[in-house]
């Protein structure tokens, strides 16, 4: 029955679709409060609620925490505009109330956190699920865990909208809701270019929008160092493109992770090596291959040289300080795309290739140096992601291991990363960087991350999936741009049922997407043909 | 001065070993390949684009930007702005503000003609010299336009080094390969606000181009407030908001002007106009379907669509506009669009057939267009103006009147091609404008709304306006070419970052000499145009994986800019009206507690 439901307003959209269609050319009819992603059941009537702004609040009704109270400040916010904040306590006063508040049906939100949640940090296993009704004027949500309330806090913002007569209204709603997948990620990469923690903080917000749930910061490779490590400055002093101002010291460090633990979001730190680590070589002296030409050093440099004794206890101290500031269970490794030529033109890895009878099989020199670095983070007690060559290469990894795909052919990789019984994240569908004219969402849209060959217990494996947003051609000035609305077609396939994935029957609702974020502050571009927001974008 | 002379070549020294690349604050690097990038690195202090002619030695001279004098033979308003302008852009270089003296004290501005043009009109002089002289830097020009572009490459020639800016020896002789240099923008199929058409008119005079080609209105959206015809805004934008009043419309040209740039408004008939349907219904042609009047069919035609030339009436309210429209827009061009006239509900209708019959147009459609087009063009010569319009009635085979400018916009290649070795082609249908004898305008390979991931900036740069003959006096008939960034897939939220520096790749081809073509050196002066575009306010996009100096988008600026703070267009009304509803409350409330015993 619920389930009927949603495909009664899917055929709604439809509908509503080709009549606007037949009346002009290009011009599809936005949804008004209809949430995305799509829960997994979604019932709704037109009988509409109206909101009292004057007398809004969020209440709890069992335990409170941090993380409660800080949504409840945010999501007034987005529900009201930028001023709420400010004219909050006056709108609370008694007598403000008494006086000017108009008729309203709706003056609560009560929210039920089942288990405790103060200074709570997500994980791989959070119960995300929740519950949110909306009749007669009272709005119950209710979660097991707070990341499940965050996320129906976020679902009944979007449920609100304007009537034509201006007011805020909710249609009855009954909604019971969970993520099809518990990984939902984006990855922003910060060494081909900086960007500012500002536009983190922001992107972080637009991810919340979406229910993603993994910020993936690759956060160093070879162009830049802006980590600035406290163990070992010169990483970032000399490593970073400009280390007076394109650092991310602890305390902006500190300040995303709080930030995005605040919305439900982990921040899984990627520290790529061997390879792509040229710009650790500049902080960190013998640290990397010497590369050779002939019988001498041709003053370039190659992957991490794993011959050096010096090498593992670095790593052992530098991952010690990254597991210290990074809370999240998991680390990336990174492991992809090691090339040989240099290790091939060094004698002393030569030397050291024959000491190992390795002959000159290098992937075994990448081996080695992988399961050197696998044994230094078990050490510290974490989990860690890698890149697909990693297992490619035949590397022995923890059993909790998630390994991410991220090459073409995906559907075979990830057939045979399950089959060996490890956690898979797809990525080779979504690397947003790759752009291209008109609506590429759809594209986005339609990837599903368990249509390969396996059993059920396979497709088990599959935790979810990343976007990625590679930052070769992406800075400050184009990154939420290109990114919004395009990732919340990925954040929908991951949390919304399979069978949720017709884009016709999803642009209307993209479309009040799109509005929505801009509205609250996040430069979505136009992505499904002309049209127009009530409320265009403007820089904040 | 001799000692400083010594002392600026022993600076030098250290300058060229420390910091070529800081001469143009960008560092652009692709280590990921492992590839040393191609080209010569050591340009990447030369303007943006390439001066026609220009020497520098290896001479610096110190500058005071805050202490600069500039001194004009002229009095003009023009100047005035463009002196108060680049006395702000000069200023965001970073220095000690009290330092005690400089080389170059003064920037010299002399006119020839001592004139002060009102508008940049087509074919306007723009060529100026630029020489460094002992302690001052003379540029001297005929007209006011060429002092602008003068004044836009002095500023582009400075940079700074340990906490003193400094300029080299130059000496300059510069004038543009084409005289319309255009960035066509559309603000119908999305919605521009009025502080981002500033802003990108901003950057079109950083790069020296000169003509905004507004394509206003389309079937999407109608935003012009027409004073005569306001039904046509009232019904026919998306929202009361969403429009572009005259005062608007007299900002944009007001800012244009001043910094020489013209602003060409596209009317854009008889197709291509279901918005001017909303406002004035009886303008469209109804088509049939089922034997029916005002039936879409699906797929093929809306309800009602194109011009319907066979009304009088059609004729007389373009006469209404038009004159309405020639005093509003200053320029001596009009664009009447006329592409894309598609026949099909012309084809539909009976009484469109009848009155070919009468006519005796004998089934030609092409007739009709031609119909409409001469007419519609008469109805425009008529208001004193020019037209230019797009290829489609020359393709059609009409007769098109010599006068007109006509613009080349189609490409056969594919617009998804990204593939490396894939060629604009578009060669063939300048060579067919040509042989009517047409002076014309190519935009075909500079459609910067299609994409290509990565360094798209190179198909734009290899594309030669005069690539389809070997005839000078067919070349002698291209005007110049413009970019065109259709809308769309573009708004507020990402036009400028779309627009820069792609299209300043059009705008070095349309300005530098023909022999301007390595794209591998040009790479590094594109990197240090789009940081000065960065440095300047404009979000432009990467080029390749680097950063911008001290410097990144989104930075405060240590000079406070003189620039307009944002218009209320992109305003959010509803914390606005909150905020304003707000107050009056506070208001209330405080009286009646006052009134409280």
């Amino acid at each position: 029955m619920v389930e009927g439901s949603r495909k009664m307003v899917s055929l709604l959209f439809v509908l509503s679709l080709f009549s606007a269609l037949s009346d002009a050319k290009l011009s599809v009819t936005p949804t008004k409060g209809v949430p995305w992603p799509m829960p997994m059941d979604y019932k709704t009537t037109g009988k509409q609620n109206t909101v009292d702004a004057a007398s809004f609040r969020f209440t709890t009704r069992s335990v409170e925490c941090d993380i409660l109270l800080d949504a409840y400040v945010r999501y007034r916010e987005a529900i009201f505009g930028r001023n709420a904040d400010r004219f909050h306590a006056m709108r609370q006063s008694p007598k403000f109330v008494q006086m000017f508040s108009q008729e309203g049906d709706i003056g609560e939100v009560s929210v039920d956190v089942s288990k405790p949640c103060q200074g709570s940090y997500p994980s791989l296993e959070s119960d995300e699920s929740y519950s949110l009704s909306v009749a007669n004027g009272q709005v119950m949500i209710s979660a097991q865990e707070v990341w499940g309330a965050l996320w129906g806090l976020e679902t009944f913002v979007q449920l609100v909208y304007k009537s034509d007569t201006g007011e805020y209204v909710v249609n009855d709603t009954i909604i019971s809701d969970k993520p099809r997948f518990a990984h939902r990620g984006l990855l922003l990469d910060t060494s081909r270019h900086f960007l500012s923690t500002r536009n983190l903080l922001r992107n972080l917000d637009a991810m919340a929008q979406n229910k993603l749930n993994v910020f993936h910061w690759h956060i160093v490779d070879d162009q830049s160092f802006p980590y600035e490590s406290m163990a070992f400055p010169e990483l970032s002093s000399k490593g970073s493109y400009f280390p007076e101002s394109q650092v991310y010291t602890p305390t902006d460090v500190a300040e995303v992770i709080e930030f995005a633990r605040l919305r439900g979001i982990r921040v899984v730190a990627e520290f790529d090596s061997p390879g792509h680590t040229q710009s650790w070589g500049l902080g960190q002296k013998g640290f990397l291959t010497e590369c050779y030409s002939g019988e001498k050093p041709d003053g370039s440099y190659g992957p991490a040289d794993p011959t050096l004794n010096t090498t593992f206890p670095f790593l052992k101290q530098f991952f010690a300080e990254v597991a210290s500031v990074f809370p999240d269970q998991y680390i990336h490794l990174g492991g992809d795309e090691v090339s040989f030529t240099c290790w091939q033109s060094n004698p002393v890895i030569k030397d050291f290739m024959q000491k190992m009878s390795y002959g000159t099989n290098y992937a075994k020199l990448e081996e080695y140096y992988m399961q050197n670095l696998l044994d230094i983070i078990n050490s510290l007690k974490r989990g860690y992601i890698i890149w697909q060559e990693v297992i490619d290469n035949g590397a022995k990894v923890r059993p909790d291991t998630v390994v991410e795909v991220w090459k073409g052919g995906w559907e075979e990789e990830m057939e045979k990363v399950t089959k060996q019984g490890y956690k898979t994240l797809l990525a080779s569908c979504w690397y947003l960087n790759y752009i291209s004219y008109g609506s590429d969402w759809t594209t986005y849209y339609t990837c599903d991350p368990q249509k390969f060959n396996g059993t059920d217990a396979q497709k088990a494996l599959v935790m979810g999936g990343e976007l990625t947003m590679w930052g070769e051609y992406v800075d400050d000035t184009n990154v939420l741009s290109r990114l919004w609305p395009r990732a919340s077609a990925v954040a929908e396939r991951l949390w919304s049922p399979q069978d949720v994935n017709f884009p016709l029957v999803a642009q209307p609702r993209l479309i009040e997407q799109r509005c929505r974020m801009i509205r609250r502050g996040i430069p979505a571009e136009p992505v499904t043909g002309p049209g127009t927001c009530p409320v265009e974008y403007r820089e904040p | 001065m001799n000692a400083h002379r010594w002392n600026a070549v022993l600076l030098y020294g250290c300058v060229s070993l420390i910091g070529i690349l800081s001469l143009g604050k960008g560092e652009i690097m692709f280590i990921a390949e492992r590839l040393p990038l191609k080209g010569d690195r050591t340009l990447s202090d030369v303007p943006w684009p390439m001066p026609e002619k220009w020497s520098r030695d290896n001479d610096t001279f110190t500058v005071l930007p805050s202490s600069l004098k500039f001194d004009s033979n002229t009095e003009c308003d023009i100047i005035d702005d463009a002196i108060r302008r680049y006395r702000d852009v000069i200023g965001l270089f970073k220095h000690d503000a009290s330092a005690d003296d400089s080389d170059i004290t003064k920037v010299e501005i002399s006119l020839g003609k001592g004139t002060c043009d009102e508008f940049p009109y087509l074919d306007m002089d723009e060529t100026y010299t630029l020489v460094t002289e002992m302690d001052k830097v003379v540029i001297s020009c005929k007209t006011v336009w060429g002092a602008l572009r003068g004044l836009e490459t002095f500023s582009q020639l400075l940079f700074e080094e340990s906490g003193k800016v400094w300029m080299r020896n130059w000496n300059i002789s510069d004038k543009p390969r084409f005289s319309h240099r255009g960035f066509m923008i559309d603000t119908s199929r999305h919605y521009l606000p009025l502080s981002i058409i500033k802003k990108h008119l901003d950057a079109m005079a950083w790069s020296k181009m000169n003509v905004l080609h507004w394509h206003i209105v389309d079937a999407q959206s109608f935003p012009f407030v027409s004073t005569t015809f306001p039904e046509l805004s009232d019904k026919g934008s998306f929202t009361p908001r969403h429009v572009y009043k005259p005062e608007d419309v007299a900002e944009v040209i007001g800012h244009a002007r001043l910094r020489g740039i013209r602003v060409i408004p596209e009317f854009d008939t008889p197709g291509h106009t279901h918005s001017w349907g909303k406002g004035k219904p009886e303008l469209l042609t109804p088509c049939w379907n089922d034997g029916e009047p005002m039936r879409a069919k699906y797929g093929v035609y809306n309800k009602a669509e194109n011009f319907d030339p066979t009304k009088e009436t059609t004729f007389t309210f373009l006469q209404q506009l038009m004159s309405e429209v020639k005093d509003v827009f200053k320029d001596e061009f009009i664009h009447a669009g006329m592409d894309e006239a598609h026949y099909m509900c012309w084809q539909s209708s009976p009484n469109i057939t009848e009155f070919m019959e009468e006519k005796g147009f004998n089934g030609s459609y092409a007739k009709l267009e031609e119909y409409y087009v001469s007419r519609a063009l008469d109805v425009i010569g008529g208001t004193g103006k020019n037209v230019i319009m797009w290829q489609d009635p020359i393709d059609n085979g009409v007769t098109v009147n010599k006068s007109a400018i006509v613009e080349v916009w189609k490409n056969k290649r594919s617009n998804i091609d990204c593939a490396q070795n894939s060629v604009d082609m578009w060669q063939e249908f300048a060579s067919h404008v040509a042989k009517s004898g047409n002076r014309m305008i190519i935009s075909s390979c500079w459609y910067l709304n299609y994409l290509c991931y990565g360094e798209d900036w190179r198909r734009f740069y290899a594309c030669d306006p005069h690539s389809f003959t070997e005839k000078q006096s067919e070349k002698d008939l291209v005007v110049g070419g413009e970019a065109c960034l259709w809308g769309e897939f573009v708004d507020g939220t990402n036009f400028l970052q779309r627009s820069w520096p792609r299209a300043a790749a059009a705008a070095e081809r349309l300005w530098s000499p023909s022999h301007v073509t390595d794209a591998n050196t040009a790479a590094f002066r594109l990197d240090a145009h789009r940081c000065r575009l960065l440095r300047r306010g404009v979000p432009a996009q990467p080029v390749l994986p680097g950063y911008c100096g001290d410097y990144d988008y989104g930075f405060e600026p240590e000079t406070p800019s003189t620039s307009e703070p944002c218009g209320t267009n992109g305003a959010d009304t509803d914390s606005v009206r909150f905020a304003v509803t707000t107050k009056v409350l506070i208001v209330l409330l405080s009286l009646l507690i006052a009134t409280i015993p």
